[in-house]
This record gives structure tokens, C-alpha cells and sequence, in this order.
């Protein structure tokens, strides 16, 4: 068992190298074709890594990128693993920021996941597009140099692998699996995953099934051939539409009924969990999925993270919690900053609306993006990425989520020149009878076609960005010492906030579900006497803490906003100023 | 074996290894340890008893189960759950001591041996042996914590500031400091007992009240950051409460939730679990409530929400089960009920979808006053104000429960039990009076030791009752010939046990596995209609029926071996012939 798991690994590592090989010498030509090429805007002109954004990687693929990565830029980048998934695949983290001037973990950072629903695969790309752009950036865009010194970035392209590999490998529709791989029994049988899709035509896509009738209500669409349509009320149709393309592999009446998984990913986390019988797939309780557990476990232990963004597909959508109407925990202060970041999202990604889970879409209990804001305090966006606006760049907004049917087969045969439609075959089915199989392949409506495929990646990283430049950046706004007489000396200290997320969110303040910001005065020698946050400094009004005032609990410095601490302390000084927020980073300042 | 002589072994190896240990001066209770030969010992002398480790604590200590069965896999099983409340000792003796009586009871050869031997049973007899460690360390302390640390006042150092035992007497009671700020005073009719001053009877208080110990941290607050940890029984994902002192950071964050979880998850077997706390459905069966039927569109779907009563049709069988919990047990007057918040018997049922029978191991018995009293100060909620996490695991009604408990050790001359109020010096109160004293630590929630033999003894006598009660699936059969060679078979299922084979939340729950009939037909029958795997959600209790038929087509003579049952029932297997 073990000789064959170590012969697995071993076979993985030469794939990884072979892969790496193969793009070294993709880099020296690279390399001769940028010297004789104007700079297009955007992209990195003179990349250490030249990797193709259009295509979709595996996880193998996914840590060749990742192992690259880290290998080129050793100061900017770290390549890790969050744990283990339930087949064993390492969970991938990218760690970037300018190592020079910090550690990741003493810095405000932003989280970034993909593919938390398996069959959803293009956030593994935006991901990797953003830890791939910061990293070769650096340096020639003065913007990104100054964000890697201040911000952290914890990048985790895939938190699903096993069934990313699943979906990409293993016949599939655009729809499945969606869970993760950890075996379940969804038909009350005892058995667990025995009756799955089956691809009946060995072409790797879970395509439908249809059997001719002459009282089918389905019809062929005169346009388009390869598309149903329904019939009118006084037409005659004939075609009745089948399941997925399947058998009944248990023999109990029913076709595909328990397949891989199942359960959602996205409907196990802690915050607002409901069992199965509320919310279909949420698990057993909460984090029983290993890979979100792995995921929670990570965030607690990084409470410096202070921004998240998660990506799905598809829709064209940026989405904020709550995922429950009946859910009060969204402060109004804390909403304001989402809908300053949502808004610029929009003007960001054409084609994206900014929307409310629950209000807009539909109830969520236990999504992830709730978790995040609801119990970790933490300003978090999922994308839907992907809009069917792409297709022909007109605005339609009940296109639905995957667009129009008539617009994935008009685009199929205008641009993609029939590659994304399997057509119908005859098929000679042990349950149906002679049927035929035809329709839409897995990689095709709800994942970017190739040539949009760099753009999804590089406008949505964008939008992280800024939303990453915006987390807390603390700074010692001034300093002052008078004297009070004797040998008591009055020390105020601002600290200003210089963007636009506060240090600590309402969210957190209002549960106590962080620590305070803490301001300390250290002196050579002496002692603090008082210690104040000063509400009105014109007015007096100042709030004392009686207990350790050398240290004083601050609730936050709010964004683009200040706050302002007094002392009463014995002595000439010096004082050593620190200010500690989890979220906001640390300054110090010597005063004298 | 002979009850005697066993016992007599058992007192051998104690003294041998001296397998309990003492708090408090009390014997009879087992530390992890003891508990651990205990129930190896046990395991020894009786070869059904199997254990197993479900994991192990923050502490490592291991979370016990074991397994009660003659390896037959298709059993249903009754699962025994002891200590879920950190500080319920008492709980995990009972489980032990049940766990022996009712393996006696399985190798007689009278009725109940018979039946007992159809049943599977699994004893989980300690399920956070952090907590209940306290019990045996210096200071003895009421603890219903694990050992996770914790920065429980989020003032970025971990567990710096717990109880401390001021006076060196080797226990952690409460203090009273005088403070005319104080909210508390001493009680009119029992002065050494402590409540809350009602200003709108014109009384004043003179007290602050703290559980015993030093404002470590210097924070202003007293014992609120304590070594741990989080409460297992606040812990489960029904009604949980983020952001408490105790309840951890999310539902089933812990290595103990967890493994009691999957536990429960892995044995479908498992058709009611008895556990023990506070929150108690056997002395407080739930309000049968009748929910309003809920008009619904047509061609609309009912958006679910989550449940947060117990279903009528249950509540009824609960009530029933209760019934005869009393009539067995015999115990009377039992305090008022708690709600659970995140507690493992309201999970068991609301969430896991099983039948979940719970009570306290023990209460003070009530000794009725002759004299009358102000109505007031019995009732009024006199909690001792700590600024940590309620460490005494006690709740509402405090006062009134320590009432009971002061008159209970009058009448049985355990007054000692009570440590009078006494000065000490307080460095954190230069300027104060300050006096330690209050029950001992346990004296409020665990019985003598002498009264857990016959405890565990009567809970055993319930086991056995409720094992009774479970669900058991009996089969009949009908072959109609419709023709020389066309048959229709009917299979009639009926639940001879009280219990229905799943409660009427549990047929919500996906993971509670229904009654599954199967046709394993000689090969040249054909099945003209049905499946070969039928499925029925629930078959009711007392004789719940259902039926499935199939039709067959195939020679005179031919078999048919048919599969009837769930895993909360033992399989019935039948061969039909056609004819």
C-alpha cells in the first residue's frame, strides 16, 4: 500500500518536473519574442514564469505553476499546503507579499479562494493570475510594489482538488460534481456512490439522453438542429427528454441517483449551519468536510487576514452575505464599505452586478462568505464569474445564469465552430432502449472560452486588488508630550487609518468575536499613570481605562478615519509607542 | 457470575491499583485513570464487552467506548452516554456501574437475558475526561471545560487568568467581598446562603460575589480566562451559541464533539441514545404541540425551515417513555429543566434525527418545609456574578436549588458539605472585607458515593426497559396465483417494538437509513412490477404496518429470498415459493 502510494507520488513529481522542463524552454523563447515586441499594457513584459492563461489546470498543473512561482520569486513568493484533501491531494497555498519588508502574517492580508464547488473551476486560474501578476509586477508597476510591501495575499487556488481532478478527468457535465469526494449514501440504500452518470459514448462528457415519441413534447429547433425545444400547446413534438446520460446501476428504479459526493461544499460552514433537512448537502455539521475544515482551521489561525474574496461561477455576479433574510449580523457601518467595494467591482467587470445573497439570488444557510463576515469579522465577496453579457456583449439581465440556451448554441457555432455541443448519436441503452445522447460538453457555459478566458483572470484579480489596497494601513499621524508640572508629562498620540476598511469591523466590535486593537505606551523608566481614549479633544471628553492603562483597549481606527489616546505619565521619557491590531498591522514610534 | 464475589473483585483490584481516586474527601469516584482500569477490568470479566478509543481530549486523554454484543451485526443498539457536562461525575459512575449490571443480566438465561441478547449496546461512560480531571487535581475545582486553550478574554494571552485557591484549603468555592456597590446580600431565612438584593423591596446589597481566586491579569475581572476550554455540552450544532465563553468556536470544533459525532454518524444502528445533563425530556417530557397546518400555494415549494420543537408525534412517545421512567426509576421531585444551548441530547434528536432520552444522574432530594415561606426569595434567580464562564455549570434558580441541597444535607448531617464563610486576606482588596466559603466543589451535583451503586442500579432496571422498547420489524408474506405462471407477492411489515423505527424528525434526517425490503428471486423469475429494493420511511411503533407488492412472473416452484429491515431493527429473512 505504502510502495504503491510513494510510486504514485513519485510519478506525480516526475510529471510536475517534466511539466517544469517543458516551460523553461517555453521561457527562452518567450523571452526572445518579448525583446522583439511592444509592452502590451497589463500584462508583465519580462515574466520569470511564462505561463498561458487559457486553459484550465489540474491540481498537477495547478502545483507545477505554484512550485514555479516560488521558485522564480523566492522573496515574493511561498508555496505551501493547508492540509490534506479526502483523497490525499495537498490543499495548494500560494503566500505572496515582499518578503523583505515583513512577514506575511504580521500584515493585513487578503484571502483568495477558487473552486470551492468542483465542477466551478476558473476561480483555480483568477487565482493563480493574481499571485502570477503581483509577483512579476513587482518592480515595474509602482502601484503593486508599494501593495506587496504594506498587504499579504494568502492565495488558495483550489480548496476542492479532488474533485476539480474529478470533474476534468472523469466524464462530467457543466453541472458535476459540485461536491467533493467524500463518500456519502444519498439514496437511503446503505451503499455509497454505486449509481453515478455513466458515460454510455466513452467521449468524456455527461451529455442528456432522448428517445423518439411521437407524443414527446420536445421538439428539434429549426434554427439549430442540435437544441430542443418545446412544443407549443397544439404542436406535436417527437422527442421525450431522458435523464443525464446514465444507467441504473443498483437496479432500484432510478438513474444517477448517487454519484460521487454528494453534498455542497458551500453549505457546511459554521455560521447560520442548518442540518440536510433545511439545507439540502450542508453535511453532517459543520466543517465535517475535511477540506473546509482545513480552510477554517487556517483562517482562525491567521486573524490577520481582514479581507476574502471566493470564486464560482458563473452569472456575472459579486455577491455579499447575508445568506438569511432573518439575518440582523450585517452592520449598517460594515455594509457601507461592501457596497463601496461592490460598486467599484462593477465598474470593474462589465456585465457584474452587485447583489445581496439572500435578497437577490437565493437563501443560503452555512455559505462560506457568511462564515468569513459573520464569525471572523472579515469584508468578503464571492464571484460568480463568467457572464453570458460575454456572448455577444449586449445587456440582458433574465439571461439567466448560464445564459440563454439559443446563446450557448448561437456562440458554440459563431465562435467556438461547433467545438462545445457533443451531437445527438444513436445509442442503444439496457434500460431505454435505442435512445441518442447529445448536448452541451462539461467545459462549455458556465467556464470562459480560452481567448476570454485571460481577461475573466485579470479584471476579477483587479478587483481583489483594490479591495486588498484598501484593507487598514495604520500610521502614526503625531506625536506630542507636554508638561503638567512637576514630574508629570501629558503624551497624545493620533493613529490614522489611511484606507478605506477600519481596523476591526463593526461586525466584530458588536460580538466581541476578536481582540481589541491594543495601544501601548512603554517607558525607560517611570510609570503611566492614566491612560485615556480621547473622544472630543475640544470638548474633554475622554474615556478612561482604569485597569493596565499602559495598554488600552481600542475597538478599532475606523477607515480613512483617526483615533486619538492620551497618558499621563511620570518622567521625561522616552516612550516606546506601540500600536497592535490583529487586522491592521503594527506601528511603532520612539517619542521623545 | 455471582454479585458478591464480583464485587469482591473488583474492591481487590481497586486496592491493587487504586483505581478511584478521592476529591473532596470522597471516594467512589474515578479519575481518568481509574476509570480507564475500571473499564478494562470490566472488559476482562466479561468477553462481550469490547473497547474502543474514539479519539483522544485536547488533554489526550482518550474517549472511551464500549461495545456491549455478541458480534452479530444486526442488532439494534441503545447507546449510553455519561459525562457530557464536564462536572457530572456522577454520570460516568452510573454508566459503569450499568455497564456491568446489564452484561450480568445478559448471560442469564430468563426472558430478559433472551431479549437482552437481541440488542446491542454501546456505553460511552466519560465523553470529556478534561473537565472532569479537575475533579481530582489541587484544587479540587467544578470544571466543564476541555483543555483547548483559550483566550476567553481576548486580551491576546491564553488562560492566565483562572480560579486560585486563596485560603490553601485545597478547594475552589466563591468569595464575598464587601462593597457597597455590591449587588448581592445574605439570605433572609439561611443567612449563610447568597442572593441577589430586590431593590423594589427596598433591600440593598453589600456583596460582589466571585468564584475564588485572584485578578491574575489585573484586568479588573476575576477568573475569567481560565486553562481551557470549551464546554462539550455547548458544543453540538442544534441552538448553538457562538461568541460564549465555553461554547468554542464553532459547532463540533472539538477532538471529543467530534468523535462523539462520528461515532453516533458511523452506527446507524444506534436507535436511542440515553445521556445525561441538565437539559432533561424524562422528568420534563416536551409540550406536545400541535403545529398549525401551513396552507400552501399550489405548484409552490415550501422553503424549509429549521425545526426547534420536538414534533407532536414524538413528543408523544417521549411522554410515554418518560412514564415509564418514573415507574421504574421512582425518582421525585426533580428540579425545573434546562435549556440546552448547543447540548448533546437536544443534537441527537434534532439534528441526528435519533430518539434521545436524558435526566440528571441525581438531585438533592426535596425535604418539604412545614413552615411557610417569604415567596420571593426561593424563586428569585441568585446566581453568583462571576465576570468568566459559569464555572459551577449551575444555572436558573440557583438559590432555590441550594436550598434544597442546605436542607437535604440538614436532614442527612452533611452540613460539612457547606465551608463557612471565613476572612481572608485579598490582595487585590487591600481595603475590603473579604471572606471564602460555599458548598464544596461537587457536593451539588454528585451523590454520595455510597448512593451510586443503587443509582446505577436503577438506570440499569431503565436500560433494560427501554431496550424493550425498541423497534423490531416482523415479516408475513401472501402469494396470490393470477395465473399458471403469474404471481403477486405481498409482503407485510410490522414493528412489533414501542419505538417507531425512526422518529417523525428523523425521516427528515438523510442519514437515518429506512426499512428496506429486497427480492432475491431464483434467475428465471422476471419482476413484471416493483424493484427489487423497496423502500419504506418509517414503520410506527405498536404494530405500524405497511406492505409492498410485487408482481412475478416465472415457474410454479420457484423461490424468492426476501430481506426485510433497517439497522434500528434486526433483519427478517423469509423464502417464498410460488405456488
Amino acid at each position: 500500500m505504502r510502495k504503491k502510494m510513494n510510486l504514485a507520488a513519485g510519478k506525480r513529481m516526475c510529471r510536475v518536473l517534466a511539466i517544469s522542463l517543458l516551460y523553461a524552454g517555453a521561457l527562452l523563447r518567450a523571452e526572445d519574442m518579448t525583446a522583439s515586441a511592444l509592452k502590451a499594457m497589463g500584462a508583465p513584459h519580462h515574466p520569470k514564469t511564462e505561463i498561458a492563461w487559457n486553459r484550465y489546470y489540474d491540481t498537477e498543473g495547478i502545483a507545477g505553476i505554484c512550485a514555479r512561482l516560488a521558485k522564480a520569486h523566492p522573496n515574493l513568493v511561498r508555496f505551501g499546503s493547508i492540509g490534506k484533501s479526502v483523497q490525499g491531494r495537498d490543499i495548494p497555498l500560494l503566500t505572496v507579499t515582499d518578503f523583505t519588508t515583513g512577514d506575511a502574517d504580521e500584515k493585513p492580508a487578503m484571502y483568495i479562494d477558487g473552486n470551492i464547488h468542483s465542477n466551478e473551476i476558473q476561480g483555480a486560474e483568477v487565482a493563480l493570475y493574481t499571485a502570477w501578476y503581483l509577483a512579476e509586477s513587482r518592480g515595474q508597476v509602482e502601484w503593486i510594489t508599494g501593495l506587496l510591501k504594506e498587504k499579504a495575499f494568502y492565495i488558495l487556488p483550489t480548496i476542492n482538488p479532488d474533485a476539480r481532478d474529478h470533474f476534468m478527468h472523469e466524464p462530467n457535465m457543466p453541472h458535476s460534481p459540485r461536491s467533493g469526494l467524500l463518500p456519502r449514501d444519498d439514496d437511503g440504500d446503505g451503499l455509497m456512490d454505486e449509481d453515478g452518470f455513466d458515460d454510455l459514448d466513452g467521449d468524456g462528457n455527461i451529455v442528456m439522453m432522448r428517445k423518439l415519441n411521437p407524443s414527446g413534447r420536445w421538439k428539434d429547433d429549426p434554427d439549430d438542429p442540435r437544441l430542443m425545444i418545446e412544443c407549443r400547446e397544439d404542436e406535436t413534438g417527437n422527442y421525450d427528454f431522458l435523464e443525464w446520460e446514465g444507467l441504473d446501476n443498483d437496479g432500484d428504479g432510478r438513474i444517477n441517483e448517487d454519484g460521487p459526493g454528494y453534498y455542497d461544499p458551500n453549505r457546511n460552514w459554521a455560521w447560520n449551519w442548518q442540518p440536510s433537512y433545511v439545507e439540502s448537502g450542508s453535511d453532517q455539521y459543520p466543517f465535517s468536510i475535511p477540506e473546509n475544515r482545513a480552510v477554517a482551521d487556517f483562517v482562525m489561525a491567521h486573524p490577520n487576514i481582514s479581507g476574502a474574496q471566493s470564486y464560482h461561477n458563473s452569472g456575472g455576479l459579486i455577491l455579499r452575505g447575508p445568506g438569511q433574510t432573518s439575518d440582523d449580523s450585517y452592520d449598517p457601518a460594515d455594509v457601507r464599505i461592501y457596497d463601496f467595494l461592490g460598486k467599484l467591482g462593477e465598474e470593474m467587470l462589465p456585465g457584474y452586478r452587485y447583489i445581496v445573497l439572500e435578497k437577490d439570488m437565493y437563501p443560503v444557510w452555512g455559505g462560506e462568505l457568511d462564515w468569513f463576515y459573520c464569525v471572523q469579522g472579515v469584508f468578503t465577496f464571492t464571484n460568480e464569474l463568467w457572464t453570458s453579457f460575454d456572448y455577444f456583449r449586449k445587456k440582458d439581465e433574465s439571461s439567466g445564469w448560464f445564459g440563454r440556451r439559443r446563446e450557448n448554441y448561437r456562440f458554440d457555432k459563431l465562435l467556438l465552430f461547433g467545438e462545445g455541443v457533443v451531437p445527438w448519436t444513436k445509442y442503444r441503452h439496457p434500460q431505454y432502449g435505442d435512445i441518442e445522447i447529445g448536448g452541451l460538453k462539461k467545459a462549455w457555459t458556465r467556464t470562459a472560452p480560452s481567448f476570454l478566458l485571460e481577461e475573466m483572470c485579470h479584471r476579477n484579480a483587479a478587483f481583489t486588488l483594490f479591495h486588498a489596497h484598501h484593507l487598514p494601513l495604520l500610521r502614526v499621524d503625531s506625536a506630542s508630550v507636554s508638561s503638567l508640572g512637576g514630574n508629570l508629562r501629558q503624551v497624545d498620540v493620533i493613529i490614522r487609518n489611511m484606507r478605506v476598511l477600519p481596523s476591526r469591523s463593526a461586525r466584530e466590535i458588536n460580538v466581541k468575536s476578536t481582540m481589541p486593537d491594543f495601544a501601548m505606551l512603554k517607558p525607560v523608566s517611570g510609570k503611566i499613570v492614566a491612560g485615556f481614549i480621547v473622544e472630543d479633544p475640544y470638548l474633554n471628553l475622554v474615556r478612561e481605562q482604569k485597569y493596565r492603562p499602559d495598554r488600552l483597549a481600542v475597538d478599532r481606527v475606523p477607515g480613512m478615519g483617526m483615533v486619538r489616546l492620551r497618558w499621563l505619565a511620570e518622567g521625561k521619557g522616552p516612550w516606546r509607542f506601540i500600536y497592535e491590531s490583529k487586522k491592521g498591522g503594527r506601528v511603532e514610534k520612539v517619542i521623545e | 457470575m455471582n454479585i458478591p464475589i464480583q464485587k469482591a473483585f473488583l474492591s481487590l483490584l481497586i486496592a491493587v491499583h487504586g483505581a478511584t481516586a478521592s476529591f473532596a474527601g470522597q471516594t467512589g469516584y474515578h479519575d481518568f485513570k481509574g476509570l480507564t482500569r475500571a473499564i478494562h477490568s470490566l472488559a476482562g470479566e466479561f468477553r462481550e464487552l469490547r473497547v474502543e478509543s474514539l479519539g483522544k481530549s485536547h488533554a489526550g486523554l482518550d474517549i472511551w467506548a464500549v461495545s456491549l454484543t455478541d458480534g452479530k451485526t444486526e442488532n439494534p443498539a441503545l447507546c449510553i452516554i455519561g459525562g457530557a457536562e464536564g462536572s457530572d461525575l456522577a454520570s460516568t459512575e452510573i454508566t459503569l456501574s450499568m455497564m456491568r449490571h446489564i452484561a450480568e443480566k445478559r448471560m442469564g438465561s430468563d426472558s430478559t437475558a433472551l431479549r437482552l441478547k437481541q440488542i446491542r449496546f454501546y456505553f460511552l461512560p466519560r465523553i470529556n475526561p478534561d473537565a472532569a480531571e479537575s475533579a481530582f487535581g489541587k484544587p479540587v475545582r467544578e470544571n466543564v471545560l476541555n483543555t483547548r486553550p483559550l483566550d476567553l478574554d481576548a486580551d491576546g494571552v491564553k488562560g492566565e487568568d483562572g480560579c486560585d485557591d486563596l485560603n490553601g484549603d485545597g478547594l475552589i468555592t466563591t468569595m464575598r467581598i464587601e462593597d457597597p456597590e455590591g449587588e448581592y446580600m445574605q439570605d433572609t431565612l439561611y443567612p449563610h446562603l447568597m442572593r441577589k438584593a430586590l431593590p423594589e423591596r427596598g433591600e440593598k446589597g453589600r456583596y460582589k460575589m466571585f468564584s475564588e481566586g485572584l485578578d491574575n491579569d489585573k484586568d479588573g475581572l476575576f477568573n475569567e480566562d481560565p486553562k481551557g476550554g470549551v464546554n462539550i455540552n455547548r458544543n453540538f450544532s442544534f441552538n448553538y451559541r457562538f461568541f460564549q465563553a465555553g461554547s468554542g468556536p464553532h459547532p463540533v470544533s472539538e477532538p471529543e464533539s467530534r468523535a462523539v459525532a462520528d461515532f453516533l454518524f458511523s452506527h446507524p444502528d444506534i436507535a436511542a441514545v440515553l445521556s445525561f445533563g441538565p437539559p432533561d425530556n424524562l422528568n420534563h417530557p416536551p409540550e406536545i404541540k400541535e403545529a398549525p397546518e401551513q396552507a400552501l400555494k399550489p405548484g409552490m415549494e415550501e422553503e424549509p425551515q429549521p425545526v426547534t420543537a420536538v414534533l407532536p408525534e414524538d413528543a408523544k412517545i417521549i411522554a410515554a417513555v418518560s412514564g415509564s421512567f418514573a415507574k421504574t426509576c421512582g425518582f421525585r421531585d426533580p428540579p425545573p429543566c434546562e435549556k440546552g444551548e448547543g447540548c448533546l441530547a437536544d443534537w441527537i434528536y434534532f439534528h441526528l434525527g435519533r430518539w434521545s432520552f436524558s435526566t440528571r444522574p441525581w438531585w438533592p432530594p426535596l425535604i418539604r418545609d412545614p413552615e411557610p415561606q417569604p415567596p420571593d426569595s426561593s424563586t428569585s434567580p441568585g446566581k453568583p456574578k462571576t465576570d468568566g464562564p459559569d464555572e459551577k455549570g449551575r444555572k436558573e434558580d440557583t438559590l432555590a436549588y441550594e436550598k434544597r441541597l442546605w436542607k437535604w444535607m440538614e436532614k442527612t448531617g452533611r452540613t460539612d458539605q457547606f465551608i463557612p464563610w471565613t476572612p481572608v486576606k485579598h490582595p487585590d482588596f487591600p481595603d475590603q472585607k473579604a471572606k471564602t466559603g460555599g458548598f464544596r466543589p461537587f457536593s451539588a451535583t454528585c451523590p454520595p458515593p455510597d448512593s451510586l451503586e443503587g443509582l446505577g442500579l436503577k438506570f440499569a432496571e431503565f436500560a433494560v426497559k427501554l431496550a424493550s422498547l425498541l423497534p423490531r420489524i416482523s415479516i408475513r408474506t401472501k402469494i396470490e396465483k393470477l395465473q399458471d405462471s403469474v404471481f403477486r407477492l405481498t409482503v407485510y411489515l410490522t414493528n412489533e417494538g414501542f419505538l417507531p423505527t425512526c422518529t417523525a424528525l428523523g425521516k427528515k434526517v438523510q442519514w437515518n437509513r429506512k426499512v428496506l425490503t429486497e427480492l432475491k428471486p431464483d434467475p428465471a423469475v422476471r419482476i413484471a412490477s416493483g424493484q427489487i429494493h423497496e423502500q419504506i420511511e418509517c414503520l410506527k411503533g405498536s404494530g405500524g404496518t405497511a406492505s409492498r407488492s410485487w408482481i412475478l412472473t416465472g415457474p410454479t416452484g420457484s423461490r424468492i429470498a426476501l430481506r426485510a429491515g433497517c439497522p434500528v431493527s434486526a433483519t427478517a429473512e423469509e423464502i417464498v415459493v410460488l405456488k
